[in-house]
């Protein structure tokens, strides 16, 4: 009898605290998503084909387009404002064959004025790693029934304009390198500021206006596309490397990076380093105050992150951690650069 | 000396006494209970009617039967402690009528139960023990309902005739003439006309000396024909110290029946059940879509009730039962939460060079974010105090029982836990401060269950309880959006206990 009261309470013990048990286990499962560009954590060590980064850049090229017509054997100046002015001169164009086009064509062009336009156009200020600083540059196509054109060998195409600062005199005219066959998107990896051969200092000038004096440049341009208006930052200066440290999730496939620099119009791409699984850049003066700009994208949504360094070598290493934002507000920083 | 002074010597000697039933008898006859019907059987009133009637019936039967043998009938009387067997006497006598009159035996007599009318019983066979006194008429009673018994044979008892005074008249005895040899002794005393008078103030062995001095050839032998046509005792034996030396200090009488040892006075039940609770959800404002998803997040989980109930009999069938009881339902609350951000703390190492021959080595602690989906799991928990109060039915056996059961169950107290879907699809949590939709006392519900009962021993019972409750209200508010409630189906398994012993 003892035995069967014991067993019978003993099982009911063991019942109740069985479900006691499984019924105080509350679960938050979490599960990523498959295939979210969000949860790839993984680096590469070259950026090829078609990755975030190139439909990023394509994003954010929201540079103002210049566009007009022109009579291909005919001269024209171009006014686009009270601070651009473009001079074509007839005969100068040539289709890839190299022969000399006549007609109706069509002429586009981007200025770069801003710290920020260059980040927009992806298009740093560097020579081959080495640092520029830069009063404009200018994006100029011409398309005849959709073919590009190029100009003809002695020609030019004289671009006047003037600059948001002081006209500096020891600028020089540098094109842009680009991928061949040309890149579709705006990202382009081979992309660097090649000097012109042409190695002597950009014209500059100055009149009288109601407004007071105006100053700007005056350069011709032998090629068409990237030109731009560059002088290398002071080579003797003491350089070092400096690192962007992101969060896991931001990757060379998703994340550029760019150096703005606070006293220069300059802007430096900061490549990814597959090695340290970080963003990096070499030959940046010591002492240099920048801000360190990250724009990522993970399918529609964008992140911008920010670092200000206001003295490079004290550290080189920098981390910081990006923010979801809307396209218009990443535009509307980086108008304001 | 009258005819009747053998008689009442033995009423009055033996009107008190008491002859206990022995140990383990009733286990014995449970064959015979196991007869009854497992379902309906008559009421204990209906039954002690026809018992008795059918007594006064077997008495007038026996008494007309009587009549008709009184002429010829024969009592076969052996009173023999060393427990002669008279067969073989019989068997020698003939057709002479051998006549004794005003012959009574009163005796503790063992009886055969597997006749309902007997009065004789078989030794070698299950017997009750009952006190009885065996006068002629019920012998002859016996005799017209050709009872046929083995090895019949009677002793006095030893100790209760010391001082007796017992006059046996045996007064035109025998009026056979043509007897054997071993009758002789008994027709001179008849032709003799003496009135042979014999007193019996001794013990057993007196009492039986005496016998001898008037009848030598005791055992008396009897005719054949007559004794064989009237008293088939043959080879019967009536034992008295057999049951005498069971006699024991107290008396356990069973009931009118004779058939149940479970106590119908009152008892308690200890039950524990699990349970399943069927949610039904009707809608007043709620968009469809809402109750589609919050049904999608909610799975009934195993439950269970624990509690006790005090058992009042009615009557043999019918219990009244009241208790107390803990219900406890579990549901399951799972509900996926889309573009959750999950955050990871990582620290990273990274070699980096900060100039040509510098490098060093940077740990960094970040955040790692993954987007997916969560599923939120909680157990919520439905707890309540009832009173239940049922009535059942239950018949079958002693050692098995079945019954249904039906009632009310009222509760007492409801109290919730864990977290629900509300109408802008994200979780909150119900618990006892913050429940705004589930009443705290859902009322009255209707309790019907079928009980096994399994008699592990005199008091102890295992029962087996599907039950099915029907609650009467919504356990929401009047602020709900939807009602709600629960009916609930379970299996108790408890152990019942009878508390009058």
């Amino acid at each position: 009898m003892n035995k069967i009261l014991l067993f019978f309470f003993t099982m009911i013990l063991l019942f109740m605290s069985a479900c006691t048990k499984e019924l105080s286990i509350n679960t938050n499962t979490f599960t990523p998503y498959q295939g979210n560009a969000f949860n790839d954590t993984t680096w590469l060590k070259n950026i090829t084909g078609i990755s975030p980064i190139t439909a990023l850049a394509d994003t954010l090229a929201q540079n103002t387009l210049f566009t007009d017509s022109i009579d291909l054997w005919k001269d024209k100046a171009m006014i686009f404002g009270d601070s651009l002015e473009v001079d074509f001169k007839g005969g100068s164009c040539t289709n890839n064959a190299g022969t000399l086009q006549d007609g109706k064509a069509r002429i586009d062009i981007i200025r770069l004025q801003k710290k920020g336009d260059f980040i927009k156009a992806y298009r740093p200020n560097t020579s081959n790693m080495y640092l520029l600083e830069t009063s404009s540059a200018f994006f100029i196509r011409i398309t005849k029934n959709g073919a590009e054109l190029a100009l003809a060998p002695g020609a030019s195409i004289k671009i006047k304009y003037s600059d948001i600062s002081e006209a500096e005199d020891n600028m020089q005219v540098f094109y842009g390198k680009e991928s061949l066959p040309l890149s579709t998107s705006t990202f382009d990896p081979a992309n660097t500021w090649v000097r012109s051969l042409d190695t002597s200092w950009i014209k500059t000038w100055s009149t009288q206006s109601n407004y007071g004096i105006k100053k700007g440049y005056e350069l011709e341009a032998k090629s068409l596309r990237w030109i731009s208006a560059h002088r290398a930052l002071d080579p003797n200066q003491p350089k070092t490397n400096i690192y962007a440290i992101l969060p896991p999730n931001f990757t060379n496939k998703n994340t550029a990076v760019f150096a703005v620099f606070d006293h220069n119009r300059t802007v430096i791409d900061m490549h990814g380093d597959y090695a340290s699984r970080s963003f990096t850049t070499s030959n940046i003066p010591l002492k240099t105050k920048l801000l360190l700009v990250s724009i990522s994208k993970f399918g529609p949504d964008l992140y911008l992150g920010t670092r200000l360094v206001n003295d490079v070598g004290t550290m080189v290493n920098y981390s910081f951690t990006p923010e979801k934002k809307s396209l218009t507000q990443i535009l509307a920083f980086l108008n304001s650069l | 000396m009258t005819n009747n002074q053998f008689d009442q010597f033995f009423r009055e000697q033996l009107k008190d006494h008491s002859a206990p039933v022995p140990e383990g008898l009733w286990e014995k006859i449970m064959p015979k209970d196991k007869k009854r019907p497992t379902a309906f059987y008559l009421p204990k009133n209906v039954g002690l009617g026809i018992l008795i009637a059918s007594l006064i019936i077997a008495g007038l039967y026996g008494g007309f039967k009587y009549e008709q043998a009184t002429t010829n009938n024969l009592v076969n009387t052996n009173i023999d402690n060393n427990r002669k067997p008279i067969d073989q006497n019989i068997k020698h006598t003939n057709s002479e009528g051998i006549r004794i009159e005003n012959t009574t035996i009163v005796s503790s007599i063992k009886k055969e139960t597997n006749s309902t009318n007997s009065m004789v019983a078989n030794n070698a066979t299950k017997v009750v023990e009952n006190q009885a006194i065996i006068s002629k008429n019920s012998i002859e009673y016996n005799l017209a309902n050709k009872i046929k018994a083995d090895n019949y044979s009677y002793s006095f008892p030893a100790k209760s005739q010391s001082k007796n005074q017992i006059k046996i008249l045996t007064e035109n005895i025998i009026d056979n003439k043509k007897s054997s040899a071993s009758t002789t002794l008994i027709q001179n005393k008849n032709e003799k006309g003496t009135l042979s008078t014999v007193t019996l103030n001794g013990s057993a062995d007196e009492n039986y000396t005496a016998f001898t001095k008037i009848n030598p050839s005791f055992p008396i032998l009897l005719n054949t024909t007559q004794s064989n046509n009237h008293f088939s005792l043959v080879n019967k034996t009536l034992v008295y110290n057999a049951h005498d030396k069971k006699i024991q200090g107290i008396i356990i009488c069973p009931n009118i029946k004779g058939r149940s040892s479970f106590n119908t006075d009152w008892g308690i039940e200890f039950y524990a059940s699990p349970d399943y609770a069927l949610k039904y959800v009707s809608n007043i404002s709620a968009a469809q879509q809402y109750l589609d998803k919050k049904d999608s997040s909610e799975q009934m989980q195993i439950s269970y009730t624990a509690g006790f109930r005090l058992i009042k009999p009615l009557n043999d069938n019918f219990l009244l039962k009241a208790g107390f009881q803990y219900s406890q339902l579990n549901q399951k609350f799972s509900y996926r939460n889309e573009n959750e951000i999950k955050t990871t703390t990582v620290i990273t190492a990274r070699t980096i060079i900060r100039s040509a021959g510098d490098t060093v080595l940077v740990s960094d602690t970040s955040v790692l974010q993954q987007i997916g989906y969560k599923i939120k799991t909680v157990h919520n928990q439905f707890r309540s105090i009832d009173i239940p109060v049922t009535i059942g039915y239950q018949f079958g056996n002693d050692d098995l029982k079945f019954g249904v059961n039906a009632g009310v169950v009222f509760n007492l107290s409801s109290w919730y836990q864990g977290e629900i879907l509300d109408t802008t699809y994200t979780s909150v949590p119900m618990n006892k401060v913050s429940n705004a939709l589930y009443k705290t006392n859902i009322g009255m519900g209707l309790y019907t269950s079928f009980s096994l009962i399994k008699r592990i021993n005199n008091n102890t019972h295992l029962f087996f309880e599907p039950y099915f409750r029907y609650n009467l209200s919504n356990m929401t508010n009047s602020i709900s959006p939807y009602n709600q409630r629960f009916h609930i189906g379970g299996l108790s398994v408890g152990l019942r206990f009878d508390l009058n012993r």
